[in-house]
């Protein structure tokens, strides 16, 4: 013993143990026994008929339950191929033992199926359960436009929505069109004025109300002049409504506005407001007919409307 | 123990003496015998805790060592150390074929100890330690046995068991604690 396993009085006490000398007349019943054949087998009589767990499966519970974890193992790997080499029918897809078995040629990859591109957002759900979901050519440009709007104005579920929820489906779907490049920004607004001039009666009328309450406004605030002051691409209302009357004043007139708009550039600050108000006032003269049918219906800058 | 011995293979050492064996001469194996069953029966005794069947592990290691004669390869271990081996191995075997035999054919412990010789209470504390020996795992026991009565080195002893060293510290640290924490509570220490 290398160390001291136990207290003292522990090994004292452990040292009672003795053993007796071995029986008198031992090495002649040994030697009897031989003479007789009475040998052991290799193993006992009764060790045949029980388990033997310790030298079956090793000593410690770690071997066990390693053995345990390797038999299942085992058995799932031998699955995995089964099932991809088609012992239970049809091959089926399974990674990495299919991908093997297809390399060393024992089985053809089975085909997988297709996967239907994942819906972008809740209202092309809603379309594909009540049956559009066929394999269609997707439609690019304005086409797009219009067949999403067709597809929310024919789903039921959708018509149902608050407008607002209806408002943020419809603008998803639109963002989502853009940035699948289905459509470009140019095409979306062509989509949109054609929409809004199928759009109903009530709605429509709505839209030029409002346009003639922009066109109002703008005549009443300052004139944008600087291009800082109109978005890019678009025009104000209020400005497209000038640029129409301008268009139909008379020449003589035209060409006044012209030259004082000429004199704006130079003059004083009070030349500059007596300049503005001549402006105002042959302007006003001319819009004072009803608005509604001079404008076009589909003039830009009316999407918030619209929506 | 036969007395007799022939003359011509008292000098002899133990390799030889299994030559002898594997000839098939009863006078080899009764000389290794002598020189080495005790172990055999030290063992058996304090792991069964029965002479009889200490007996008949020793004989039977013995007759094993009988059998295997001509498989015996010189220069190994040594007739000690596998005769501890088989002794060990086939008194885990009874241990465990206890287990499923019913509990009246479980031998007792037999008493020993020439009640005549030995104070009454000598005889507590050895029957007290038998009990906490008798109490202990199956191959704690063995590493008991081993370690502390055989003295065996712990790697000699996880070897016997099949176990790596390792594992053999764990289970002996294991076995001490117990058998220290029986006997402490049997009230047999000082």
């Amino acid at each position: 013993m290398s160390e001291p396993a136990f207290p003292p009085n522990v090994s004292a006490a452990l040292d009672r143990l003795t053993v007796p000398p071995l029986p008198q007349g031992f090495g002649d019943r040994l030697i009897a026994r031989i003479e007789a054949g009475d040998l052991p087998h290799i193993a006992t009589d009764v060790a045949q008929h029980l388990p033997s767990p310790r030298r079956r499966f090793g000593g410690s519970g770690w071997r066990r339950s390693g053995g345990i974890v390797a038999i299942a193992a085992t058995f799932s790997l031998a699955t995995a191929t089964a099932a991809a080499s088609g012992f239970f029918g049809e091959p089926i897809y399974v990674p990495v033992v299919s991908d093997a078995l297809a390399k060393a040629d024992l089985v053809e990859l089975p085909k997988r199926e297709q996967i239907a591109p994942k819906p972008a957002a809740q209202a092309t759900n809603m379309s594909a359960e009540n049956g559009d979901a066929k394999i269609q050519p997707t439609p690019q440009g304005r086409e797009a436009v219009r067949s999403l709007y067709q597809r929310l104005r024919d789903d039921p579920e959708f018509r149902t929505l608050p407008r607002h929820e209806r408002m943020a489906i419809a603008r998803q779907e639109i963002r989502t069109l853009v940035q699948n490049g289905d459509v470009t920004i140019p095409e979306l607004r062509h989509a949109m004025a054609e929409h809004r001039l199928r759009t109903d009666p009530a709605t429509r009328q709505a839209v030029r109300r409002e346009i003639v309450r922009r066109k109002l406004q703008s005549e009443a605030a300052p004139v944008a002049t600087t291009p800082a002051d109109v978005p890019e691409g678009r025009l104000q209302p209020g400005v497209e409504a000038r640029r129409e009357a301008f268009r139909e004043l008379a020449p003589e007139q035209q060409g006044r506005i012209l030259e004082l708009r000429h004199q704006l550039r130079n003059a004083t600050s009070a030349e500059r407001r007596a300049i503005r108000q001549e402006l105002r006032a042959m302007l006003q003269s001319h819009t004072d007919a009803p608005v509604e049918e001079k404008i076009e219906p589909a003039s830009e800058g009316n999407e918030t409307v619209a929506r | 123990m036969m007395a007799t011995q022939p003359q011509h293979l008292i000098d002899q050492n133990d390799d030889a003496l299994m030559a002898q064996v594997a000839a098939r001469d009863t006078s080899a194996l009764r000389l290794l015998a002598d020189r080495h069953a005790e172990i055999a029966w030290r063992i058996a005794y304090r792991m069964l805790g029965d002479r009889q069947e200490a007996e008949d592990v020793a004989q039977e290691a013995l007759l094993r060592l009988w059998q295997h004669a001509d498989r015996w390869q010189p220069g190994g271990s040594g007739v000690a150390a596998w005769l501890t081996r088989v002794a060990t191995n086939a008194c885990l075997d009874r241990l465990r074929r206890r287990r499923f035999v019913a509990d009246d054919a479980v031998p007792e412990r037999a008493d020993e100890s020439p009640l005549a010789d030995e104070t009454i209470e000598e005889d507590e504390v050895r029957n007290a330690v038998a009990n906490c020996i008798e109490a202990l795992p199956d191959r704690q026991r063995a590493a008991i046995v081993l370690t502390y009565y055989e003295e065996r080195q712990n790697r000699m002893a996880a070897e016997i068991l099949a176990m790596q060293v390792k594992a053999f510290e764990s289970l002996l640290f294991r076995a001490r604690g117990s058998l220290r924490d029986c006997v402490e509570s049997k009230g047999v220490v000082a």
